[in-house]
């Protein structure tokens, strides 16, 4: 939404008031740059919000179960490296009769995109040329919707409608075998008073793909969480002090450790190193999330993102509850993003993409 | 010089001054009544009404700088809706919607005021229950519908309990099921509203009629459907057409419960228009949409008066044969 606001003219810039204070976004990876537009700093982080991996521990770990795996597939079972050995392990150790479902991957129209754009990029996709032009319909986005719209064969069967209010309680009460998950899930599957789970849950890096020639794997961090500051507040220098002082990685840390108040998420380097971090995420957990925020990639950077997002969440929702052949997905998607390209302004957008590429992250997998 | 001799019936009748004096306060009042409300149509939803059609014929959204700077483009937006079949889909949607939750509050609201029509001990904490979901708000009632409906929810599990037959149907993840759920919830949240105007209805049927037709030995269903039925039908139009025009602007339920999906399912036109304008941020689209709307209702309604006055007409005419009937020389 930064560059939304920012080209509604709502947004103060922060960098003056940052250098005032000293101040500097001490975050994970190259995360600090997603509160940036136009070469300058919008907000200040309060949640990471990057999606990590989790895999049932109990369930890839059990002898009998590896066993049995590598008897039908001639491999040995372990955490997935791409999103194909994922659906996999999802389709072996699914149990619907148990209520054990492979996967808890969001599929409504609000949430799925995100989900949608990991698969994406790891197959080296890239939504926009250089002039603005959608690069949906390629193969590379061909192969993200199958992988997306496969997953309805391990998901609950209301995965369709279903958000974050009935999957993490399917998660943290042990009815999902692996998943991509927004990392707080962590904090509440190792909290021993709200899960059954605590203790059984390995977590890694989200699956990549070879699609591209090369293992690639993408995280994601999306919505993006943070504070700004209303550029017509009668108090937006007073506003912006508070932000910063929030944004310190002392003072976020009660912030992203609750483990009851907040739904914030671990960002900062501090918060890698804090031993009340660690408690709440699990050492596992924390190296995890750091794993992660060094190959995350925001959502469309553009002005105009709810509406790119919207139309791509529609046309896959759409797709998932069988209205429109996956095949055409994309293609309906691109006309939409043209027509909204179009409305917009084409070299508007193109200033645009020369923020959006820079957040994209540049390795292929983290160090 | 002669001067025709007039009858008593012929002589022009000349209102007393007392009745002339009524009939002023008469007027005093109903424009005093009707003050308030022509006060706040025009220093209120006039600026509004008038602000939107500046939006709908000038194309801004929040990303083009000063409102006031937008370029104007006549009808072009209103010819855009016309012709987006996203549009075509949301009104049919929302008329399938309207209608059908309209039925379920009409038929519901009439038997239960049926039921209550005549006193009895306790009635008092009858009505209160029967009106108590109309007073519950409509985000409460979707998110504790939320979680009645899984598929492996109570509702569910009660059915088939109670049948013996397994019942298990994604009420909110079918998307041929999305539109209807909501539908249902709408009748069970404002049965209630159809209710209080028909009990109002049966309760002023006057008993006359009624009496007379039992008198002549009319049975029961005779005496409902060919003398309460006739005389409720002003009621029943005012109960159908002010449900109807409140299920096309229903909001809170499809959003909080669907946003739009599954896919596309409950894509109405409110969750179409407010996506429009507040997500998509076309300000000027939404303010076109919002008026092809507005004048869809405008014409609902004033079908829906000329209606209301025919049935007026003939309710006069009826009572007036009733009151003097005609005496012959």
């Amino acid at each position: 939404m930064i560059p939304s606001l920012v080209s509604a003219g709502y947004l103060e810039p922060l960098d003056e008031y940052m250098k005032k204070a000293n101040f500097k976004i001490d975050a994970v990876g190259d995360y600090g740059t997603f509160m940036t537009y136009g070469g300058q700093t919008y907000g200040v982080p309060t949640d990471g919000n990057v999606h990590i991996q989790y895999v049932r521990k109990d369930i890839i770990e059990d002898p009998d179960n590896k066993k049995r795996f590598a008897d039908k597939f001639g491999k040995e079972l372990k955490f997935p490296q791409t999103w194909e050995e994922e659906q996999t392990i999802q389709e072996f150790f699914m149990d619907p009769s148990k209520d054990l479902y492979g996967s808890a991957n969001l599929r409504n129209r609000a949430n799925g995109p995100t989900w949608w754009y990991m698969i994406y990029y790891s197959a080296g996709g890239f939504p926009f040329d250089d002039d603005m032009k959608p690069t949906l319909n390629t193969p590379a986005g061909q192969y993200a919707v199958d992988i997306y719209l496969k997953d309805k064969k391990y998901n609950h069967p209301e995965a369709a409608n279903w958000g974050t209010p009935q999957q993490i309680p399917r998660i943290a009460q042990g009815h999902v075998v692996s998943t991509q998950y927004w990392d707080g899930t962590a904090k509440l599957n190792e909290n021993p008073a709200k899960s059954k789970t605590t203790g059984k849950w390995l977590y890694g890096l989200v699956p990549g793909s070879d699609f591209s020639g090369k293992r690639m794997h993408r995280s994601i961090s999306s919505p993006l969480a943070a504070i700004l500051i209303n550029k017509y507040s009668p108090r937006k220098a007073q506003a912006a002090y508070l932000a910063l002082w929030l944004g310190s990685g002392k003072n976020s840390i009660p912030i992203v450790t609750d483990p009851v108040n907040t739904f914030n998420d671990a960002w900062a380097k501090e918060h890698m190193t804090s031993d009340a971090v660690k408690n709440a995420y699990s050492p596992a957990g924390v190296k995890a999330i750091e794993a992660n925020f060094q190959v995350v990639a925001p959502p469309i950077y553009l002005t105009g993102y709810l509406e790119f997002q919207d139309a791509l969440g529609k046309n896959l929702s759409e797709a998932f509850v069988g209205q429109l052949p996956a095949k055409d997905v994309l293609k309906k998607t691109e006309d939409e993003w043209t027509a909204i390209i179009r409305r917009i302004g084409q070299s508007k957008l193109k200033k645009d993409l020369v923020s959006y590429k820079a957040l994209m992250p540049k390795r292929l997998k983290p160090a | 010089m002669t001067v025709a001799a007039l009858s008593a019936a012929e002589a022009p009748l000349q209102a007393s001054p007392r009745a002339v004096s009524r009939r002023r306060a008469i007027r005093r009042f109903k424009l005093s009544l009707l003050a308030p409300l022509i006060a706040l149509f025009a220093f209120v939803l006039m600026p509004v009404l008038l602000l939107q059609l500046y939006f709908s014929v000038h194309q801004w959204t929040v990303y083009l700088g000063s409102w006031w700077d937008a370029d104007y483009i006549g009808l072009d937006l209103f010819k855009e809706v016309l012709t987006d079949p996203r549009f075509g889909w949301a009104v049919l949607r929302s008329l399938a919607f309207a209608t059908g939750s309209t039925i379920g509050c009409f038929v519901f609201g009439f038997l239960l005021a049926y039921l209550m029509h005549k006193p009895f001990r306790g009635q008092a904490i009858y009505y209160i229950i029967f009106i108590l979901p109309m007073l519950t708000v409509p985000v409460v009632v979707a998110y504790t519908a939320e979680m009645m409906l899984y598929q492996s929810g109570p509702l569910n599990d009660v059915i088939t309990r109670l049948s013996g037959i397994e019942f298990k149907p994604s009420w909110l993840s079918d998307p041929h099921l999305a539109l209807m759920t909501v539908s249902l919830l709408e009748i069970w949240n404002w049965t209630p509203f159809s209710f209080i105007i028909m009990l109002a209805g049966l309760t002023a049927i006057p008993k006359e009629p009624i009496e007379a037709a039992e008198i002549l030995g009319a049975s029961k269903w005779r005496i409902f459907w060919e003398v309460q039925v006739p005389l409720l039908r002003p009621v029943i139009l005012l109960a159908l057409v002010l449900r109807f025009l409140e299920a096309m602007a229903e909001f809170p339920k499809t959003w909080s419960l669907f946003q739009g999906g599954p896919g596309s399912a409950t894509e109405t036109l409110p969750v179409y228009i407010f996506m429009t304008t507040w997500q998509y941020f076309e300000i000027s689209k939404g303010a076109a949409m919002s008026y092809i709307v507005m004048l869809l209702m405008i014409v609902i309604v004033l079908f829906a008066i000329r209606l209301l006055r025919r049935e007026k007409r003939s309710l006069d005419k009826m009572y007036e044969q009733t009151d003097s009937p005609k005496v012959e020389a």
